[in-house]
Formats: C-alpha cells, structure tokens, sequence
C-alpha cells in the first residue's frame, strides 16, 4: 500500500537499518482505516471521497480492501497529517489508527 | 461492512430527495421524526456523562503505544466530543424542517450514524445478517437500528450523487 513516490524526495538515497522503528524522520506515518460489522460500505465510500477528494474508484477500491482484507492504508504523511487524518476519521465514525510505515 | 439496506418507506417515496433548486426535501413523518429526535437525545445525554455505552466513538489511534495516545488524547482534548455535539446541534435546529442545505444533511448523516455506532455496539451486530426472535426484549432497539440504516443508505446515496 505504499505510495510509489516518497512524500519528500530527498537528494541522497540512504539506506537506513531496518530495525530502527522510532527515530527516522523520512518513513511517513500512515493512517489506518479497520473493517468493521456496522459502518456501511456506500458510507466509508463516501466519507473517503469527502475527506481526502479520492475519486468515486480509488475511494470504492480502498473500501473493499477494508472489507475484505480487514484495513486499508488511506493516507501518509507526517505525524501531524496523520493524527488530523485519523482524528477527521473518528468524527465520521470510522475505526482508524495510525503507526510508522 | 454491511451493504445498505434499501428503503422501505410508505409508497416508495424516498426519506430524502435532492431539490431541483438546491438543498433537499425531507419526507418523514411525525413519528420517524420523534424516534430521530430521541435517539439523538440519547446520544447527546451518553456524550454529555461520557457514558461507557458511546466509547466506540472514540477509537484508539496508536494501538499498543500508550504513551503516544496519551499525548494524542491531549491534544485532542474534548474536540472529538464537541464536533459530535455540533453535529446534533445542527441536526436539532432541523429536525422538524421540510428542506436542509448540504451541511445540514452531512451532520444528518454523522449524527444518524453515531447512533448507529451506539446501538450496534450495543446489540453486539456482527457481520452476518442478524435476526432476531419475536420475544427479544431488544426487538425495539433493533427496529430502530433498521431504520436508521435504511435512512443512513438513502441519505449517502443523495449526497454522493450530487455532482460535487
């Protein structure tokens, strides 16, 4: 589910230890969407096409990952994106979390 | 995810329509009216006592990272709980109303679905299609669980084919 481009391109390709979960600033946070038995699938359609302008495809696609893979990744970023991702989410009802990349 | 059940109103005309002159048209009746504005006034008593019952309308961001959610919950403050509270507000305000503008029937729909969120949570609704014995005591929480989907279903459908 990563995005194919990096969020900030950055001129020098590093690569970093993979063990270290907490410290590097360049993976994003991403912003988890978890399925659940009573929010509807037209609903979580729509309120991803209102929350983040996803087209009426990529919003429908990242629901029926939700639904049958049980999460979807919905949005990257910094923490501060991230944690107004996940709280808009919430407003709507939908189970969403948020975690490094 | 449930798929949205279809309306099942009186001579198939729909809760909800969208206006030829913007905004839409409300046809409920007293009644379903009523069992809206209790249900909403319910919901606006558990936000108030931050009753157990509406946890599930305050997930956990950072799963297994308490610190993190802490500090999340910090920052957030009560936020989550007054945008919960201005959504009925707004709902309130129109209730009784024939016509809504868009924001109105957004909050409609947040508000029609933290309910949701609530009595589900509290049937225990699960992913298969439930059903429910004649001598359940629960049988009236269901009925208006039932209702408030079909409405929810139409309600997102007019919103999402407004062209905008």
């Amino acid at each position: 589910m990563r995005a194919a481009a990096p969020m900030a391109p950055s001129p020098v390709e590093v690569d970093e230890p993979r063990d270290d979960t907490s410290t590097d600033p360049d993976r994003p946070w991403v912003v988890l969407v978890w399925n659940d038995p009573i929010n509807l699938m037209d609903y979580v359609t729509f309120v991803f096409q209102k929350l983040f302008g996803y087209s009426l495809e990529k919003a429908t696609r990242l629901m029926l990952d939700v639904h049958e893979k049980g999460r979807a990744t919905v949005s990257t970023g910094t923490r501060e994106k991230a944690e107004l991702d996940v709280f808009r989410l919430h407003e709507h009802g939908l189970w969403a979390t948020m975690q490094k990349d | 995810m449930p798929r949205g059940i279809g309306w099942t109103g009186r001579w198939g005309i729909l809760p909800v329509v969208q206006r030829v002159d913007g905004g839409y048209r409300v046809n409920l009746g007293r009644i379903e009216r009523q069992v809206l504005a209790q249900s909403f006034d319910e919901l606006r008593s558990l936000l108030a006592t931050k009753d157990p019952a509406a946890r599930r309308l305050f997930p956990t961001a950072y799963v297994d990272q308490p610190e993190l959610e802490a500090e999340f919950r910090g920052l957030v403050g009560d936020d989550l709980v007054r945008s919960q509270l201005e959504a009925l507000d707004l709902v309130e305000r129109t209730i009784d109303g024939s016509t809504v503008d868009r924001d109105e029937l957004e909050a409609w729909m947040r508000a029609i679905n933290s309910v949701r969120l609530v009595i589900g949570t509290r049937l225990d609704i699960g992913e298969e299609a439930f059903e429910v014995e004649p001598d359940d005591p629960d049988l009236p929480l269901y009925a208006v669980y039932d209702f408030l989907s079909s409405l929810l279903a139409v309600i997102v459908d007019v919103l999402a084919h407004d062209g905008r």
